[in-house]
């Protein structure tokens, strides 16, 4: 009997250690014990209406209506679903309910939450951007806060996130930050403008949360890396130097703003984007963040080898027919477009990109640009879904794809049919 | 008895933005290229689909409430839902107003109805149900069934399914008006088997219908409707 236990210990004892040793390289380096104290008690903010205005403001950039409430739902009161590679996560409640809300949380709780993503809920999912909003000052959080205690509470209950394995096991958010979360030192910019633009882009913008690809188990990747992603079914596109190098100057601030540079203006969830936030940008935090987009390095180049599936000879006939018949009446008979009114196609984002999935939805869905003073009345794309096949959609992507390359990656029906839904 | 939101709504579709972005009439239908490629070039409506009506000649007041129904999720149809999403009152009320003006018309084409139908059906337009507590749909919608300034719309050169499809989503909740809703109330108490011999009927009456909706205050509603203007003493 003895000698079984002796033997059980001799097995167990080094696993332990291994885990102890395990954790004890793992915990510093996401930050150590501090992120999991969230403080108890403590002050709330200055319930003033300069702090409440600055708190409005700053919520319209990061867009917290937008995640935090479901479509014609009650406003802030959460539930709105995300779904993930590991499950679908609801957000959460941030109305001032003291039960069910934030109603309860003093500014320092509140101040924690948004850089550790710890509460008195316990780990929160990494789908809550706190990665970004750890470059907030301790005066922007405070004013955030002031702005939720002044929204209609609401007793909307926390919804239990719906994990697939490993995410449903228990520890299991825990131990994704001590794997995964590594937050760095910020990168030190000297030009005052590309700073702001910085500080916009990866903390109140959060923009890596759409236009960044996320590592394994959802890791954040170090650094400024908006090399483009498909995210909640649409692809959002790259954001660097080169990328951006077809747009001219003060393009990128106006499209932001809700204008049409270019004739070009926001689709898809972007519209959600400049509709509910962006729009709200001055003119110099626009520019700051133009500014800080372009000044960012491209990704290494990838070696792939050659691709040699191509578009069918017969896709591209279909495709060159539907475009003639359906397309070329606005955007021109080479895609020249009317200035003042229909985008040209030549380089477009759309079309030219990594992923074709943009494309099709534009076709199948057609497009409405947000209405905002920079462009009051958007030219509208019309949706195809209703006139033309799943063949006739593939093979006007095709042929528009061959047009700027051809080598891009064909889309089938199938593809066709599987790319199209709104979200 | 013409509320004061009639007069605003009148007031937004005449003003607007800054001069300069201020697009003409002629501009308005290349903007609409997304509204035209189902309802039609001139607001027609598209032939043989229940889903497409016609918007011509269609009172203002009415389809400005249906666009914010679409963009605001009280009304459910994925395709208009998606492009109205994030359109603000100024451009709706403006692609009401543009709709509103274009000559009535309707692709709409009739269908066959049995004669006890076609009887009873326009027993229900002429005289209602009083039993079922249902209104003459006439007494809203105007003796030639034409709508009525600024937000009853016409019954004629309707898709059968489309009538057939509207009635059913309001008494299921599906599709919902400006409280009191009385079409809510008045398709809830309709019999389910009126509904078909309803839409057929006024399909077969809506024929190249040409008609204008009645001048607004040319008569007065029976019911009580959203904000409409309604006189009790004709009830």
């Amino acid at each position: 009997m003895r000698r079984a236990l002796l033997a059980l210990a001799a097995v167990l004892l080094p696993l332990l250690l291994a885990l102890l040793a395990a954790i004890l390289v793992l915990l510093p380096r996401q930050g150590g014990l501090a992120p999991f104290r969230v403080p108890a008690g403590g002050s709330t903010p200055a319930d003033s209406d300069a702090l409440v205005e600055r708190g409005r403001h700053l919520a319209q950039l990061g867009n917290c209506i937008g995640c935090h409430t479901v479509r014609g739902g009650e406003p802030l009161a959460g539930g709105r679903a995300f779904k993930t590679r590991y499950g679908i996560v609801y957000s959460s409640n941030i109305t001032p309910d003291p039960e069910h809300g934030i109603g309860a949380w003093s500014s320092e709780e509140f101040r924690h939450v948004m850089r550790h993503g710890i509460s008195r809920n316990g780990v929160l999912s990494p789908v809550f951007p706190y990665a970004n909003f750890r470059h907030l000052e301790d005066g922007e959080l405070d004013a955030l806060l002031a702005w939720l205690r002044r929204a209609t509470p609401s007793t909307a209950t926390r919804q239990a996130g719906d994990y697939r394995f490993p995410a449903n096991l228990p520890w299991a958010m825990t131990g994704w930050r001590l794997l995964n979360l590594r937050p760095a030192a910020d990168a030190q910019w000297p030009d005052a403008q590309i700073a702001r633009g910085a500080r916009l882009v990866e903390g109140i913008g959060h923009c890596a949360t759409c236009h960044a690809s996320r590592g394994t188990f959802a890791a954040p990747l170090a650094g400024p890396q908006l090399w483009g992603a498909r995210n909640a079914g649409w692809y959002a596109p790259a954001l660097h130097g080169p990328a951006l190098a077809r747009f001219g100057e003060g393009a990128v601030a106006r499209y932001l703003q809700g204008g049409a540079p270019h004739d070009i203006a926001g689709y898809g969830l972007m519209a959600d984007v400049i509709a509910g936030n962006l729009r709200h940008f001055g003119d110099d935090d626009a520019r700051a963040i133009e500014a800080y987009l372009r000044r960012l390095p491209p990704p290494p180049p990838v070696r792939e080898p050659p691709l040699r599936v191509r578009a069918s000879e017969e896709s591209l006939a279909i495709g060159k027919r539907v475009y003639d018949g359906h397309c070329a009446d606005c955007h021109g008979e080479r895609g020249e477009g009317v200035a003042g009114k229909y985008p040209g196609l030549r380089g477009s984002g759309a079309i030219a990109g990594a992923d074709p999935v943009n494309l099709v939805k534009l076709v199948m869905l057609g497009a409405v640009a947000p209405s905002t003073p920079l462009n009051p009345y958007p030219y509208t794309m019309p949706p195809f879904a209703h006139s033309l096949t799943a063949k006739e959609v593939a093979g006007v992507v095709n042929f528009l794809r061959a047009q700027d390359d051809r080598n891009a990656l064909p889309v089938s029906e199938e593809d066709v049919g599987s790319m199209a839904g709104i979200e | 008895m013409i509320r004061l939101r009639w007069f605003l709504l009148a007031a937004g579709l005449a003003g607007g933005a800054s001069p300069a972005l201020e697009p003409a009439a002629a501009d308005m239908h290349e903007r609409l290229a997304a509204c035209t490629t189902c309802h039609g070039d001139q607001g027609q409506g598209m032939k043989g689909n229940e889903y497409y009506p016609h918007l011509a000649g269609k009172p203002a007041g009415y389809l400005l409430a249906q666009l914010q129904a679409f963009r605001d999720g009280r009304r459910a149809y994925v395709p208009m839902n998606w492009l109205m999403r994030n359109m603000d009152d100024a451009y709706l009320a403006r692609i009401a107003g543009h709709f509103a003006s274009l000559p009535p018309q309707s692709s709409a084409e009739p269908v066959p109805i049995g004669a006890a139908d076609a009887a009873r059906a326009r027993e229900l337009v002429e005289r209602g149900d009083p039993q079922r507590g249902v209104p003459a749909c006439a007494a809203c919608h105007g003796v030639d069934l034409a709508g009525l300034q600024p937000g009853v719309p016409a019954l004629i050169g309707l898709p059968p399914d489309y009538v057939v499809a509207q009635l059913g989503a309001w008494r299921t909740g599906a599709r919902t008006a400006e409280a009191p809703d009385c079409m809510a109330e008045v398709a809830r108490a309709l019999d389910p088997r009126d509904l078909r011999r309803l839409g057929d009927w006024l399909a077969t009456q809506g024929a190249g219908h040409s008609l204008a909706p009645a001048e607004a205050g040319s008569f007065s509603l029976p019911v009580a409707c959203g904000n409409l203007p309604f006189d009790e003493a004709v009830r």
